[in-house]
Protein backbone atom coordinates (compact mmCIF):
# COMPACT_ATOMS: atom_id res chain seq x y z
CA UNK A 1 0.00 0.00 0.00
CA UNK A 2 1.18 3.69 -0.79
CA UNK A 3 1.27 6.14 1.41
CA UNK A 4 -2.37 6.82 3.41
CA UNK A 5 -2.86 10.50 3.74
CA UNK A 6 -4.94 12.03 5.95
CA UNK A 7 -6.68 15.64 4.46
CA UNK A 8 -8.18 16.98 6.54
CA UNK A 9 -7.92 16.71 10.60
CA UNK A 10 -7.79 19.15 13.64
CA UNK A 11 -6.62 19.72 16.60
CA UNK A 12 -9.08 20.34 19.91
CA UNK A 13 -6.45 22.36 22.58
CA UNK A 14 -8.27 23.92 24.49
CA UNK A 15 -5.82 26.72 25.34
CA UNK A 16 -5.01 27.06 21.70
CA UNK A 17 -1.66 25.95 22.36
CA UNK A 18 0.45 23.23 20.56
CA UNK A 19 -0.24 20.23 23.00
CA UNK A 20 2.58 17.65 22.44
CA UNK A 21 0.23 15.06 24.48
CA UNK A 22 -3.05 15.76 21.82
CA UNK A 23 -0.27 15.25 19.16
CA UNK A 24 1.07 12.10 20.76
CA UNK A 25 -2.73 10.78 21.27
CA UNK A 26 -3.47 11.86 17.83
CA UNK A 27 -0.37 10.29 15.99
CA UNK A 28 -1.13 6.80 18.19
CA UNK A 29 -4.86 6.75 16.61
CA UNK A 30 -3.72 7.32 13.34
CA UNK A 31 -0.93 4.42 13.50
CA UNK A 32 -3.43 2.48 14.69
CA UNK A 33 -5.62 3.17 11.80
CA UNK A 34 -2.38 2.84 9.36
CA UNK A 35 -2.66 6.50 8.53
CA UNK A 36 0.87 7.76 7.57
CA UNK A 37 0.30 11.33 7.14
CA UNK A 38 -2.24 13.96 7.60
CA UNK A 39 -3.03 17.41 7.12
CA UNK A 40 -3.81 19.70 10.22
CA UNK A 41 -6.11 22.54 9.12
CA UNK A 42 -7.38 24.71 12.26
CA UNK A 43 -7.73 24.08 16.35
CA UNK A 44 -11.29 23.74 16.78
CA UNK A 45 -12.07 25.67 19.68
CA UNK A 46 -9.86 28.93 18.62
CA UNK A 47 -11.65 31.30 17.13
CA UNK A 48 -15.01 29.90 16.44
CA UNK A 49 -16.91 30.46 13.26
CA UNK A 50 -15.61 34.29 12.40
CA UNK A 51 -12.21 33.91 14.22
CA UNK A 52 -10.34 37.16 14.52
CA UNK A 53 -6.48 37.89 13.34
CA UNK A 54 -4.96 36.85 17.02
CA UNK A 55 -7.53 33.35 16.66
CA UNK A 56 -5.55 32.68 13.24
CA UNK A 57 -2.34 32.99 14.34
CA UNK A 58 -2.65 31.18 17.31
CA UNK A 59 -3.99 28.24 15.07
CA UNK A 60 -1.37 28.45 12.80
CA UNK A 61 0.95 28.41 14.98
CA UNK A 62 0.18 25.14 16.06
CA UNK A 63 0.57 24.07 12.75
CA UNK A 64 3.88 25.84 12.01
CA UNK A 65 4.74 23.61 15.06
CA UNK A 66 3.63 20.22 13.95
CA UNK A 67 5.86 20.44 10.95
CA UNK A 68 8.77 21.53 13.01
CA UNK A 69 8.70 18.82 15.35
CA UNK A 70 6.94 15.69 12.92
CA UNK A 71 7.73 16.89 9.98
CA UNK A 72 7.07 13.47 8.19
CA UNK A 73 3.54 13.25 9.83
CA UNK A 74 2.35 16.45 9.21
CA UNK A 75 1.31 19.35 6.68
CA UNK A 76 -0.58 21.70 7.43
CA UNK A 77 -2.62 24.33 6.03
CA UNK A 78 -2.64 27.69 6.41
CA UNK A 79 -5.95 28.83 8.17
CA UNK A 80 -7.75 32.30 7.13
CA UNK A 81 -11.21 34.35 7.58
CA UNK A 82 -11.51 36.77 4.40
CA UNK A 83 -13.34 39.07 6.24
CA UNK A 84 -10.66 40.14 7.94
CA UNK A 85 -8.04 43.04 6.40
CA UNK A 86 -6.29 42.02 3.34
CA UNK A 87 -3.28 43.17 4.07
CA UNK A 88 -3.45 40.33 7.29
CA UNK A 89 -3.98 37.44 5.08
CA UNK A 90 -2.06 37.89 2.67
CA UNK A 91 0.82 38.30 5.14
CA UNK A 92 -0.12 35.23 7.33
CA UNK A 93 0.31 33.72 3.78
CA UNK A 94 3.53 35.13 3.20
CA UNK A 95 4.22 34.12 7.23
CA UNK A 96 3.06 30.39 7.17
CA UNK A 97 3.68 29.15 3.33
CA UNK A 98 5.95 31.75 1.30
CA UNK A 99 8.74 32.26 4.48
CA UNK A 100 6.88 29.44 6.05
CA UNK A 101 6.39 25.17 5.88
CA UNK A 102 2.43 25.27 5.27
CA UNK A 103 1.50 23.65 1.91
CA UNK A 104 -2.22 25.23 1.69
CA UNK A 105 -5.03 27.62 2.33
CA UNK A 106 -7.81 26.17 4.79
CA UNK A 107 -11.02 28.30 4.50
CA UNK A 108 -14.48 27.30 6.67
CA UNK A 109 -17.31 29.00 7.19
CA UNK A 110 -16.07 32.70 8.12
CA UNK A 111 -17.50 33.82 4.39
CA UNK A 112 -19.70 32.03 1.55
CA UNK A 113 -17.13 30.64 -1.11
CA UNK A 114 -18.82 32.98 -4.01
CA UNK A 115 -17.50 36.30 -1.59
CA UNK A 116 -15.10 38.38 -3.73
CA UNK A 117 -13.02 38.73 -0.44
CA UNK A 118 -11.65 35.51 -1.36
CA UNK A 119 -10.68 36.07 -4.93
CA UNK A 120 -7.00 38.05 -3.48
CA UNK A 121 -5.99 34.92 -1.65
CA UNK A 122 -7.14 32.69 -4.29
CA UNK A 123 -4.92 34.93 -6.72
CA UNK A 124 -2.16 34.34 -3.92
CA UNK A 125 -2.52 30.56 -3.81
CA UNK A 126 -2.35 30.43 -7.38
CA UNK A 127 1.30 32.40 -7.68
CA UNK A 128 2.09 29.84 -4.37
CA UNK A 129 1.11 27.44 -6.92
CA UNK A 130 -0.89 25.99 -3.34
CA UNK A 131 -4.13 24.10 -2.80
CA UNK A 132 -7.23 25.49 -0.98
CA UNK A 133 -9.18 23.54 1.35
CA UNK A 134 -12.86 24.63 1.79
CA UNK A 135 -15.79 23.42 3.97
CA UNK A 136 -19.08 22.88 1.82
CA UNK A 137 -22.15 21.15 2.95
CA UNK A 138 -25.69 20.75 2.16
CA UNK A 139 -27.86 20.86 5.74
CA UNK A 140 -31.66 19.77 5.06
CA UNK A 141 -31.17 21.46 9.19
CA UNK A 142 -30.06 25.18 8.12
CA UNK A 143 -26.18 26.17 7.29
CA UNK A 144 -24.01 27.63 9.91
CA UNK A 145 -23.44 31.59 9.95
CA UNK A 146 -21.73 31.57 6.62
CA UNK A 147 -21.63 27.57 5.85
CA UNK A 148 -21.27 27.26 1.42
CA UNK A 149 -22.79 25.10 -0.84
CA UNK A 150 -21.13 23.06 -3.32
CA UNK A 151 -22.46 24.91 -5.75
CA UNK A 152 -21.04 27.92 -4.14
CA UNK A 153 -17.33 25.96 -4.33
CA UNK A 154 -18.10 25.79 -8.40
CA UNK A 155 -18.82 28.88 -8.49
CA UNK A 156 -15.43 29.71 -6.68
CA UNK A 157 -13.79 27.07 -8.52
CA UNK A 158 -14.73 28.62 -12.23
CA UNK A 159 -13.50 31.94 -11.19
CA UNK A 160 -9.90 30.65 -10.60
CA UNK A 161 -9.40 27.98 -12.45
CA UNK A 162 -5.77 27.45 -11.95
CA UNK A 163 -6.17 26.97 -8.06
CA UNK A 164 -6.45 23.65 -6.74
CA UNK A 165 -9.58 23.58 -4.68
CA UNK A 166 -10.39 20.94 -1.86
CA UNK A 167 -14.23 20.36 -1.51
CA UNK A 168 -14.42 19.11 2.11
CA UNK A 169 -17.09 16.88 3.42
CA UNK A 170 -18.46 14.44 0.47
CA UNK A 171 -21.08 13.04 2.62
CA UNK A 172 -22.22 16.90 3.61
CA UNK A 173 -22.39 17.31 -0.33
CA UNK A 174 -23.70 14.27 -0.94
CA UNK A 175 -24.97 13.42 -4.68
CA UNK A 176 -25.85 16.70 -5.50
CA UNK A 177 -22.64 18.06 -4.45
CA UNK A 178 -20.74 16.00 -6.62
CA UNK A 179 -23.02 17.01 -9.26
CA UNK A 180 -22.18 20.89 -8.46
CA UNK A 181 -18.32 20.47 -9.21
CA UNK A 182 -18.23 17.49 -11.89
CA UNK A 183 -17.88 20.43 -14.45
CA UNK A 184 -15.15 21.89 -12.16
CA UNK A 185 -12.08 20.02 -12.57
CA UNK A 186 -10.03 21.87 -10.69
CA UNK A 187 -11.95 20.89 -7.22
CA UNK A 188 -11.42 17.52 -5.76
CA UNK A 189 -13.46 16.26 -2.91
CA UNK A 190 -12.66 14.94 0.32
CA UNK A 191 -14.25 12.24 2.03
CA UNK A 192 -14.07 13.28 5.59
CA UNK A 193 -17.13 13.63 8.05
CA UNK A 194 -20.84 13.14 8.46
CA UNK A 195 -22.22 9.53 8.42
CA UNK A 196 -21.05 6.74 5.82
CA UNK A 197 -23.33 6.69 3.18
CA UNK A 198 -23.28 3.67 1.03
CA UNK A 199 -23.11 4.01 -2.78
CA UNK A 200 -21.71 7.71 -2.45
CA UNK A 201 -18.16 6.83 -2.65
CA UNK A 202 -18.51 5.10 -5.67
CA UNK A 203 -21.04 7.54 -7.11
CA UNK A 204 -18.22 10.47 -6.14
CA UNK A 205 -15.40 7.76 -7.96
CA UNK A 206 -17.87 7.44 -11.16
CA UNK A 207 -18.86 10.43 -11.90
CA UNK A 208 -15.35 13.26 -10.89
CA UNK A 209 -12.85 9.89 -11.54
CA UNK A 210 -10.52 8.55 -8.54
CA UNK A 211 -8.18 11.00 -8.89
CA UNK A 212 -10.72 13.90 -7.75
CA UNK A 213 -11.68 12.16 -4.52
CA UNK A 214 -8.91 12.43 -1.38
CA UNK A 215 -9.39 10.63 1.96
CA UNK A 216 -10.22 12.49 4.76
CA UNK A 217 -11.12 11.94 8.36
CA UNK A 218 -12.49 15.30 10.30
CA UNK A 219 -10.70 14.05 13.41
CA UNK A 220 -10.86 14.18 16.56
CA UNK A 221 -14.54 14.82 15.64
CA UNK A 222 -14.39 11.56 13.49
CA UNK A 223 -12.48 8.56 13.83
CA UNK A 224 -9.58 7.51 11.53
CA UNK A 225 -10.42 3.89 11.02
CA UNK A 226 -13.51 4.81 10.27
CA UNK A 227 -13.88 7.26 8.37
CA UNK A 228 -10.69 5.31 6.09
CA UNK A 229 -13.37 1.86 6.40
CA UNK A 230 -15.97 3.77 3.94
CA UNK A 231 -13.60 3.67 1.58
CA UNK A 232 -11.74 0.09 1.90
CA UNK A 233 -15.70 -1.04 2.25
CA UNK A 234 -16.63 0.74 -1.33
CA UNK A 235 -16.51 -1.02 -4.23
CA UNK A 236 -13.93 0.03 -6.11
CA UNK A 237 -10.25 -1.50 -7.43
CA UNK A 238 -7.67 -1.00 -5.66
CA UNK A 239 -5.55 1.35 -7.77
CA UNK A 240 -8.74 3.66 -7.07
CA UNK A 241 -8.48 3.29 -3.12
CA UNK A 242 -5.05 3.77 -3.54
CA UNK A 243 -5.29 7.04 -5.58
CA UNK A 244 -8.21 8.18 -2.85
CA UNK A 245 -6.02 6.90 0.32
CA UNK A 246 -2.86 9.22 -0.49
CA UNK A 247 -2.05 9.11 -4.40
CA UNK A 248 -3.78 12.35 -5.40
CA UNK A 249 -3.18 14.43 -2.14
CA UNK A 250 0.82 13.41 -2.46
CA UNK A 251 0.39 15.28 -5.68
CA UNK A 252 -1.45 18.49 -4.29
CA UNK A 253 1.05 18.84 -1.13
CA UNK A 254 4.16 18.80 -3.69
CA UNK A 255 2.80 21.32 -5.79
CA UNK A 256 4.26 24.53 -3.79
CA UNK A 257 6.12 26.73 -5.72
CA UNK A 258 10.17 26.17 -5.40
CA UNK A 259 9.19 22.55 -3.94
CA UNK A 260 10.53 19.76 -5.08
CA UNK A 261 7.56 17.55 -6.98
CA UNK B 1 -13.70 -13.37 14.05
CA UNK B 2 -17.77 -14.19 14.93
CA UNK B 3 -19.34 -10.82 14.46
CA UNK B 4 -23.43 -10.51 14.86
CA UNK B 5 -24.80 -6.91 13.46
CA UNK B 6 -27.89 -5.47 15.92
CA UNK B 7 -29.44 -3.51 13.36
CA UNK B 8 -29.47 -4.26 9.35
CA UNK B 9 -32.23 -3.57 7.15
CA UNK B 10 -33.59 -5.10 3.31
CA UNK B 11 -36.12 -3.50 1.75
CA UNK B 12 -36.49 0.20 -0.18
CA UNK B 13 -35.02 3.09 1.08
CA UNK B 14 -35.96 5.94 -1.59
CA UNK B 15 -33.26 8.48 -0.11
CA UNK B 16 -30.16 6.47 -1.99
CA UNK B 17 -29.46 5.84 -5.68
CA UNK B 18 -29.68 1.86 -4.42
CA UNK B 19 -32.83 2.01 -3.66
CA UNK B 20 -33.76 -1.26 -2.93
CA UNK B 21 -31.64 -4.06 -1.44
CA UNK B 22 -33.02 -7.67 -1.31
CA UNK B 23 -32.39 -9.73 1.92
CA UNK B 24 -29.44 -11.96 -0.11
CA UNK B 25 -28.42 -8.59 -1.21
CA UNK B 26 -27.71 -7.53 2.59
CA UNK B 27 -26.31 -10.58 2.97
CA UNK B 28 -23.38 -10.74 0.54
CA UNK B 29 -22.91 -6.89 1.70
CA UNK B 30 -22.56 -8.43 5.27
CA UNK B 31 -20.41 -11.13 4.53
CA UNK B 32 -17.96 -8.80 2.65
CA UNK B 33 -17.47 -6.96 5.87
CA UNK B 34 -17.07 -9.37 7.73
CA UNK B 35 -20.29 -10.21 9.68
CA UNK B 36 -21.65 -13.50 9.70
CA UNK B 37 -25.79 -12.99 11.10
CA UNK B 38 -28.03 -9.78 11.64
CA UNK B 39 -30.85 -8.22 13.03
CA UNK B 40 -32.97 -7.00 10.38
CA UNK B 41 -35.87 -4.88 9.91
CA UNK B 42 -37.87 -4.06 6.55
CA UNK B 43 -36.72 -0.57 5.41
CA UNK B 44 -40.46 -0.24 3.95
CA UNK B 45 -41.96 0.25 7.32
CA UNK B 46 -40.47 3.46 8.43
CA UNK B 47 -42.77 5.25 5.42
CA UNK B 48 -45.34 1.79 4.41
CA UNK B 49 -48.87 3.24 6.12
CA UNK B 50 -48.78 -0.14 7.88
CA UNK B 51 -45.82 -2.55 8.81
CA UNK B 52 -47.34 -5.70 8.75
CA UNK B 53 -47.10 -6.39 5.13
CA UNK B 54 -43.53 -5.90 4.83
CA UNK B 55 -43.21 -7.52 8.19
CA UNK B 56 -44.30 -10.57 7.36
CA UNK B 57 -42.70 -10.80 3.65
CA UNK B 58 -39.39 -10.15 5.25
CA UNK B 59 -40.47 -13.06 7.39
CA UNK B 60 -41.37 -15.23 4.38
CA UNK B 61 -37.57 -14.19 2.37
CA UNK B 62 -35.76 -15.42 5.73
CA UNK B 63 -37.06 -18.50 6.12
CA UNK B 64 -36.61 -19.93 2.44
CA UNK B 65 -32.84 -18.18 2.94
CA UNK B 66 -32.31 -19.82 6.03
CA UNK B 67 -28.81 -21.47 6.04
CA UNK B 68 -25.74 -22.37 8.00
CA UNK B 69 -23.26 -19.40 6.57
CA UNK B 70 -25.66 -16.56 7.83
CA UNK B 71 -27.59 -16.05 11.13
CA UNK B 72 -30.50 -13.70 11.25
CA UNK B 73 -33.00 -13.04 13.56
CA UNK B 74 -36.45 -11.00 12.21
CA UNK B 75 -36.50 -7.64 14.09
CA UNK B 76 -39.93 -6.65 13.01
CA UNK B 77 -41.20 -3.53 12.82
CA UNK B 78 -44.63 -2.82 15.22
CA UNK B 79 -46.40 0.79 15.34
CA UNK B 80 -48.23 1.28 18.62
CA UNK B 81 -50.46 4.27 16.99
CA UNK B 82 -52.05 1.85 15.12
CA UNK B 83 -55.38 0.25 15.94
CA UNK B 84 -55.22 -3.62 16.48
CA UNK B 85 -50.83 -3.72 16.51
CA UNK B 86 -51.71 -5.85 20.13
CA UNK B 87 -52.85 -8.72 16.92
CA UNK B 88 -49.73 -7.64 15.47
CA UNK B 89 -47.81 -8.84 17.91
CA UNK B 90 -49.47 -11.87 18.94
CA UNK B 91 -49.61 -13.20 15.28
CA UNK B 92 -45.70 -12.22 15.07
CA UNK B 93 -45.38 -14.57 18.66
CA UNK B 94 -47.55 -17.48 17.82
CA UNK B 95 -46.60 -17.64 13.97
CA UNK B 96 -42.83 -17.09 13.21
CA UNK B 97 -41.48 -17.13 17.10
CA UNK B 98 -38.33 -18.56 15.98
CA UNK B 99 -37.30 -16.37 13.74
CA UNK B 100 -38.03 -13.38 15.55
CA UNK B 101 -35.23 -11.46 18.02
CA UNK B 102 -36.72 -8.76 18.97
CA UNK B 103 -39.35 -5.43 17.98
CA UNK B 104 -38.51 -2.47 16.14
CA UNK B 105 -40.53 1.55 17.02
CA UNK B 106 -39.69 4.49 14.85
CA UNK B 107 -42.09 6.94 17.26
CA UNK B 108 -40.84 9.70 15.12
CA UNK B 109 -41.39 8.05 11.94
CA UNK B 110 -44.96 6.91 12.68
CA UNK B 111 -45.92 10.18 14.66
CA UNK B 112 -45.90 9.39 18.76
CA UNK B 113 -43.49 10.00 21.61
CA UNK B 114 -41.45 7.61 22.66
CA UNK B 115 -42.47 7.70 26.42
CA UNK B 116 -46.18 8.31 25.40
CA UNK B 117 -48.86 5.68 26.48
CA UNK B 118 -48.65 3.55 23.22
CA UNK B 119 -45.06 3.19 23.50
CA UNK B 120 -45.60 2.55 26.96
CA UNK B 121 -48.22 -0.14 26.10
CA UNK B 122 -46.09 -1.76 23.47
CA UNK B 123 -43.33 -2.39 25.59
CA UNK B 124 -45.19 -3.56 28.56
CA UNK B 125 -46.37 -6.26 25.97
CA UNK B 126 -42.97 -7.29 24.34
CA UNK B 127 -41.37 -7.41 27.84
CA UNK B 128 -44.17 -9.66 28.38
CA UNK B 129 -43.18 -11.31 25.58
CA UNK B 130 -39.87 -11.69 26.96
CA UNK B 131 -38.42 -9.76 23.72
CA UNK B 132 -36.60 -6.75 23.69
CA UNK B 133 -37.47 -3.51 22.49
CA UNK B 134 -35.17 -1.77 19.53
CA UNK B 135 -36.08 2.17 19.38
CA UNK B 136 -34.86 3.55 16.11
CA UNK B 137 -33.67 7.06 17.18
CA UNK B 138 -33.28 8.30 13.72
CA UNK B 139 -32.52 6.89 9.86
CA UNK B 140 -30.07 9.29 8.62
CA UNK B 141 -27.75 12.04 10.27
CA UNK B 142 -30.51 15.08 10.45
CA UNK B 143 -29.00 17.35 8.09
CA UNK B 144 -28.72 14.45 5.20
CA UNK B 145 -32.59 14.46 4.99
CA UNK B 146 -34.34 15.59 2.28
CA UNK B 147 -34.96 19.00 2.84
CA UNK B 148 -38.95 18.10 2.47
CA UNK B 149 -39.05 15.19 4.97
CA UNK B 150 -36.81 16.40 8.06
CA UNK B 151 -37.46 14.16 10.88
CA UNK B 152 -35.89 14.97 13.95
CA UNK B 153 -34.34 12.19 16.18
CA UNK B 154 -36.26 10.66 19.08
CA UNK B 155 -35.35 12.59 22.53
CA UNK B 156 -32.80 9.67 24.44
CA UNK B 157 -34.08 11.34 27.48
CA UNK B 158 -37.69 10.13 26.55
CA UNK B 159 -36.25 6.62 25.69
CA UNK B 160 -35.17 6.82 29.44
CA UNK B 161 -38.44 7.70 30.79
CA UNK B 162 -39.51 4.93 28.39
CA UNK B 163 -37.16 2.65 30.24
CA UNK B 164 -38.19 3.42 33.78
CA UNK B 165 -42.14 2.98 32.83
CA UNK B 166 -41.77 -0.49 31.99
CA UNK B 167 -40.00 -2.66 34.55
CA UNK B 168 -37.74 -5.87 32.88
CA UNK B 169 -38.07 -3.68 29.53
CA UNK B 170 -34.35 -3.96 27.52
CA UNK B 171 -34.24 -1.69 24.81
CA UNK B 172 -31.55 -1.09 22.24
CA UNK B 173 -31.17 2.44 21.36
CA UNK B 174 -30.53 2.24 17.39
CA UNK B 175 -28.45 4.80 15.36
CA UNK B 176 -28.06 7.36 17.91
CA UNK B 177 -25.40 9.48 18.19
CA UNK B 178 -21.99 9.91 20.55
CA UNK B 179 -22.68 12.92 21.70
CA UNK B 180 -26.42 11.57 23.04
CA UNK B 181 -25.02 8.50 25.21
CA UNK B 182 -24.73 10.65 28.80
CA UNK B 183 -28.46 11.01 28.77
CA UNK B 184 -29.15 7.28 28.28
CA UNK B 185 -25.69 6.37 31.06
CA UNK B 186 -27.73 6.34 33.63
CA UNK B 187 -30.47 3.73 32.76
CA UNK B 188 -28.53 0.21 32.76
CA UNK B 189 -31.56 -1.25 30.90
CA UNK B 190 -30.63 0.95 27.19
CA UNK B 191 -27.64 -0.25 25.37
CA UNK B 192 -26.91 1.14 21.99
CA UNK B 193 -25.71 0.37 18.53
CA UNK B 194 -22.47 1.78 17.19
CA UNK B 195 -23.57 2.39 13.87
CA UNK B 196 -24.01 5.94 13.85
CA UNK B 197 -21.45 6.33 17.24
CA UNK B 198 -18.71 8.16 16.10
CA UNK B 199 -15.47 10.19 18.18
CA UNK B 200 -11.84 10.59 17.69
CA UNK B 201 -11.63 7.22 19.55
CA UNK B 202 -14.87 5.69 18.56
CA UNK B 203 -14.99 2.83 20.95
CA UNK B 204 -13.35 3.85 23.86
CA UNK B 205 -15.47 6.72 24.23
CA UNK B 206 -18.57 4.60 23.98
CA UNK B 207 -17.53 2.41 26.41
CA UNK B 208 -16.35 5.41 28.61
CA UNK B 209 -20.11 6.46 28.13
CA UNK B 210 -22.27 3.67 28.68
CA UNK B 211 -19.84 0.95 29.83
CA UNK B 212 -18.75 -2.75 27.96
CA UNK B 213 -22.10 -4.52 28.83
CA UNK B 214 -24.12 -1.92 26.68
CA UNK B 215 -22.84 -1.28 23.29
CA UNK B 216 -23.44 -3.61 20.08
CA UNK B 217 -21.56 -3.58 17.12
CA UNK B 218 -24.99 -2.63 14.72
CA UNK B 219 -24.07 -1.32 11.00
CA UNK B 220 -27.42 0.24 9.42
CA UNK B 221 -26.60 -1.32 6.33
CA UNK B 222 -27.74 -1.16 3.63
CA UNK B 223 -28.19 2.75 4.22
CA UNK B 224 -24.09 3.10 5.96
CA UNK B 225 -21.31 0.69 4.43
CA UNK B 226 -21.28 -2.16 7.74
CA UNK B 227 -17.28 -1.55 6.83
CA UNK B 228 -17.52 1.57 8.97
CA UNK B 229 -19.26 0.03 12.21
CA UNK B 230 -16.87 -3.37 11.80
CA UNK B 231 -14.05 -0.73 11.75
CA UNK B 232 -15.29 0.89 15.11
CA UNK B 233 -14.85 -2.39 16.63
CA UNK B 234 -11.55 -4.18 15.09
CA UNK B 235 -9.14 -0.63 15.03
CA UNK B 236 -9.09 -0.37 18.96
CA UNK B 237 -7.11 -1.00 21.74
CA UNK B 238 -9.96 -2.87 23.76
CA UNK B 239 -8.91 -6.11 25.28
CA UNK B 240 -10.30 -9.50 23.59
CA UNK B 241 -13.08 -10.31 25.91
CA UNK B 242 -14.25 -6.31 25.50
CA UNK B 243 -14.45 -6.90 21.65
CA UNK B 244 -16.29 -10.29 21.68
CA UNK B 245 -19.11 -8.84 24.19
CA UNK B 246 -19.80 -5.92 21.24
CA UNK B 247 -19.53 -8.48 18.23
CA UNK B 248 -21.68 -10.72 19.64
CA UNK B 249 -22.46 -11.45 23.31
CA UNK B 250 -24.10 -8.55 23.85
CA UNK B 251 -26.24 -9.21 21.05
CA UNK B 252 -27.45 -12.38 22.20
CA UNK B 253 -27.80 -11.53 25.54
CA UNK B 254 -30.46 -8.60 24.32
CA UNK B 255 -31.79 -10.86 21.65
CA UNK B 256 -32.70 -13.74 23.62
Amino acid sequence: MSQVIDCHIHFNSAGGQYDEDEVRACLALADRAGIDRMVYLFNLPTGGVDPQEADLVASNDIGIELMRRHPERFASFCYLNPSMPLMFSLAEIDRCITSGPMLGIKLWISVHADDARIDPIMTRAASLQVPVLHHAWYKATGFVFNESTPAEIATLARRHPDVAIIMAHLAGGGWRGVRDICECPNVVVDTSGAQPHAGLVEYAVEQLGADRVVYGSDWPIRDFAVQRARLEGANLTDQEKTLILGGTMKRLLATKAGNAP
Amino acid sequence: MSRFDASAWAGMWPFTTSVTTSLPELYRNLIAAGISGAAVSPLNAVLAPEPMGVNLALIDQAGLLANDDFEIRVVPVLDPSLPGWERDLEKLLSEHDALIGAVKILPNYHNYAVDGSEAVALARAVTHAGLGLCVQVRMLDERAHHPLMNVSGVPPEGIVCLAEAVPGVRILACAVFQAELAAIAGAPNISVELSSIESGDTLANALAAVGKDRVLLGSHAPIYYPAASVAKVSNTASDAATISRINTLNAAAFLN
